[in-house]
């Protein structure tokens, strides 16, 4: 019977890093001479003086170990009163012991018994009772094992991986916490425990040092050390992660304290998108990856502490919010400048936030326009001043400036899609940014390559450019009808201006009805600035310039003022 | 096509499925497993359901937050297996729990009666986790190939054929009855979370169903169906 990841984050953790001892390709193929080899390994790294602290001030074994294993073979007191051989010694024979019911649970076609783990039939001979020195994150209670069991029942292989878990934990570097990526890929997490585990054992016993878990990510927080990880795998190990990170498996992070005074354990998905986005952006540029990492993930040391502090607050909060798939180009934006590079967060909005890529190059246009523009640094600085639901506004004005048309800002905007207004308003402010860098360091903008055709709109959209045509052709002194629209205050004065229209015979009942819905206040604003838009497009010579467009304190929503907040 | 088949909506203010993971702490899974599901038929049955009685069943679960509680517990010792279990102190552990769940079960017509009249009092997780059947409705379950879903267990080959984000996990699809209680089957899943948000609830796109999938003509949610064939041996 072979062996298989079994969905249990430890036992898999166990699995990866006996994959990497064992010089095995695939956990399928692992034989009971792998077995062997992955064991000899194990018992080299934990019975080495390094790793047990014997002439070095720190013990791995009974520190930081301890804590994953609380009083196994290597902590408790009694093995110890031997001196270092006594505890060689008692590790040996437990690991003989769990070795010999490993080979005997592979050898064995199918037995009677159910591993809860693996959900194999093994042979019930080699099932032990596993506790919390053997078992990580077990309560030395017994509460919570089903009829008060005096521990959990394992079979051999599942038992004997649970001992290589060591090699596949990494330390966050903060509160001691540990953490290990439950990603059940032989590629992947064996990769992880032979470069972060085995690897970096053997390179602290090389150097004659006290083993301990890596954890030098320099940056902050659970998500940040996830991110590092993911961002240096990818650096170190491009080909071989490259069909993995590009389809995307199942990845888990769990965080983990086994502390006695106060356990923890926190499992954080890590979204298959953050893995397209960060495949994405190394194929793109690995400038790029290496200024994302950089401005966004790294915290240096050597600063003085208050700006190390702020720092590491700043890391933190944009880590969590990858980690969540949410946006972050607005966070990134700090001083008027944009931290981690248009490239990145141009992928990151395409593969995380789902833009689509025609909307981006708009915005792309739409931004540079702005910074290039001659009244730009006062709509600039009204685009900064904004909350969410004046950003219509703002768009509106560019589309009376020509900059826009009414359909692109159809696009940016969808009419149905309010809570767009704050991410299009944060995009356009980094394209403005990182092209006003650009300029100033003597550098090209990054811009899309390709001719995007913005996405057709929907019958909405479709319709107010109808009444907006039909209104330019028939509606006798358009150019006052206009501003009235544009400087109406209340959902009234829209009406009335709306009853002219159809007084004069410039528009339909049905279109009246459509722009002014009975009972939603709300939607009569917006389809206002729409209609506007088309307005100011499609009659741009009986558009009032010198007059300021009113946004109505009644066409807020709730929503997009929580948004603004 | 499975037509005259039921949608049972069970809601309840808090639900807790414990990760069999981490044993002493409580983290609860977004998704009951099978096994919950079993014991939830069996309480409004009013004896042990077991899989082979049950053709097929589907499900999805989803919760408006996460939270976590702090409860009181007096720890029993037991220092091995030929130790009497005795009470050693009082404790505090925490425990998370699910707000607001939302369970919808599309069963065989003949689970009805079952659930308009239980036998039993319905949980979704220990015995505070009290559910009612808010609805009970006619369900018409046809396959399809792709379809959104959430809250949803996926079998674990299905998630790594669709590459989607998921938390995996070995669960029991099912228990023997008392005393031993022993699981039938475990199994790898992956759990779809199906946390509904302002902005309404998010969807994993399945491309590739694999023969899995089913979508209620009534109420256009997609699940996956899970035979008893599979249920039972894993075919």
């Amino acid at each position: 019977m072979s062996l298989h990841w079994t969905g249990q984050p430890f036992v898999d953790a166990g699995l990866a890093a006996l994959l990497a001892a064992s010089g095995a390709s695939r956990l399928s193929d692992v034989t009971a001479t792998h077995l062997d080899i992955a064991v000899r390994e194990l018992e080299r790294i934990l019975l080495s003086d390094q790793a047990l602290g014997i002439g070095l001030e720190k013990s791995f074994a009974k520190g930081t170990l301890s804590q994953v294993f609380p009083n196994s073979e290597l902590v408790n007191p009694s093995n110890w009163s031997k001196g270092p051989e006594g505890v060689r010694a008692k590790y040996r024979t437990a690991l003989k012991e769990d070795l010999a019911r490993a080979k005997e649970a592979l050898h064995a076609e199918r037995g009677d018994r159910l591993c809860g783990i693996c959900g194999e039939l093994r042979p019930s001979a080699g099932f032990v009772m596993l506790r919390r020195d053997r078992f990580p994150l077990l309560s030395g209670a017994v509460n919570f094992y089903p009829g008060f069991l005096s521990g959990v029942a394992l079979c051999g292989l599942c038992a004997l991986a649970l001992r290589f878990s060591v090699a596949s934990l990494l330390r966050v570097g903060e509160r001691g916490r540990l953490w290990f990526l439950h990603c059940p890929s032989d590629i992947v997490a064996a990769r992880i425990a032979q470069e972060y585990g085995w690897g970096h054992f053997r390179r602290l016993i090389a150097a004659n040092q006290p083993l301990d878990f890596y954890g030098d990510w320099r940056t902050s927080g659970n998500s940040g050390a996830i991110l590092c990880l993911l961002c240096q795998l990818l650096r170190k190990f491009a080909n071989q992660l490259r069909t993995i990170y590009q389809h995307g498996i199942p990845t888990v992070a769990y965080v983990f304290s086994n502390d006695n005074r106060g356990g923890y354990v926190e499992g954080i998905p890590v979204p298959t998108s953050i893995l397209d986005f960060l495949q994405s952006l190394y194929l793109e540029s690995v400038d790029a990856f290496d200024q994302f990492e950089r401005e966004l993930l790294r915290v240096d040391t050597g600063r003085d502490k208050r700006e190390e502090a702020q720092r590491a607050r700043f890391v933190a909060t944009i880590a969590d919010r990858i980690v969540r798939a949410e946006p972050i180009v607005g966070a990134s934006l700090v001083e008027q400048r944009l931290l981690g590079g248009w490239i990145a967060h141009r992928t990151y909005l395409r593969e995380v936030n789902g833009m689509n890529e025609a909307v981006l190059a708009l915005l792309e246009r739409t931004g540079i326009a702005l910074a290039q523009h001659e009244r730009g640094k006062k709509l600039i600085g009204r685009l900064e001043r904004a909350p969410a639901r004046d950003v219509r506004a703002v768009l509106l004005d560019l589309v009376r400036e020509g900059v826009l048309s009414g359909r692109e800002l159809a696009a940016l905007l969808p009419p149905n899609e309010p809570t767009s207004a704050q991410i299009v308003r944060d995009v356009l402010l980094a394209v403005v940014y990182e092209y006003q860098r650009c300029n100033e360091v003597g550098e090209s903008f990054p811009r899309l390559v390709g001719g995007w055709a913005i996405p057709e709109p929907d019958e909405v959209v479709r319709r107010l450019e109808r009444i907006a045509a039909d209104l330019i052709r028939t509606l006798p002194n358009r150019r006052q009808w206009i501003a009235d629209l544009m400087t109406a205050r209340k959902t009234a004065q829209i009406r009335a201006t709306y009853l002219r229209a159809l007084r004069s015979g410039a528009m339909s009942l049905v279109d009246f009805l459509f722009l002014v819905p009975l009972g939603d206040v709300t939607q009569a604003w917006v389809l206002r600035d729409y209609l506007l838009a088309f307005l100011f497009e499609l009659g741009r010579e009986a558009v009032p310039t010198d007059i300021e467009l009113v946004e109505g304190e009644e066409g807020a929503t709730d929503e997009v003022s929580v948004l603004a907040e | 096509m499975l037509d005259g088949a039921v949608r049972i909506r069970l809601t309840a203010l808090t639900a807790s499925f414990r990760a069999p993971s981490f044993v002493a702490y409580q983290l609860s899974l977004a998704v009951p497993p099978l096994a919950t599901i079993f014991g939830l038929l069996s309480a409004a049955r009013g004896h042990w359901v077991m899989p082979h009685e049950v053709p097929w069943l589907a499900y999805r679960l989803t919760y408006a937050a996460r939270a976590m509680d702090l409860e009181a517990i007096y720890s029993v010792e037991r220092k091995d297996a030929a130790d009497t279990p005795r009470f050693k102190e009082r404790n505090i552990v925490q425990r998370e729990f699910l707000v607001s769940p939302e369970l919808d079960l599309f069963l065989p017509a003949e689970w009805r009666d079952p659930f308009l009249r239980p036998r039993y009092q319905l949980v979704l997780g220990r015995s505070q986790d009290l559910a009612t059947v808010s609805s009970i409705g006619p369900a018409s379950l046809e396959p399809v190939s792709t379809g959104p879903v959430t809250g949803v267990l996926l079998p674990a080959e299905v998630v790594a054929r669709n590459g989607v984000t998921a938390v995996l996990q070995n669960l029991p699809v099912a228990f023997t009855p008392d005393p031993e209680r022993a699981p039938v089957r475990v199994t790898m899943f992956g759990l779809i979370d199906g946390k509904r948000s302002t902005r309404g609830l998010q969807f994993v796109t399945i491309e590739d169903g694999a023969g899995w999938l089913v979508r209620d003509r009534e109420s256009g949610v997609v699940v996956p169906l899970y035979r008893q064939e599979w249920i039972l041996d894993g075919r």
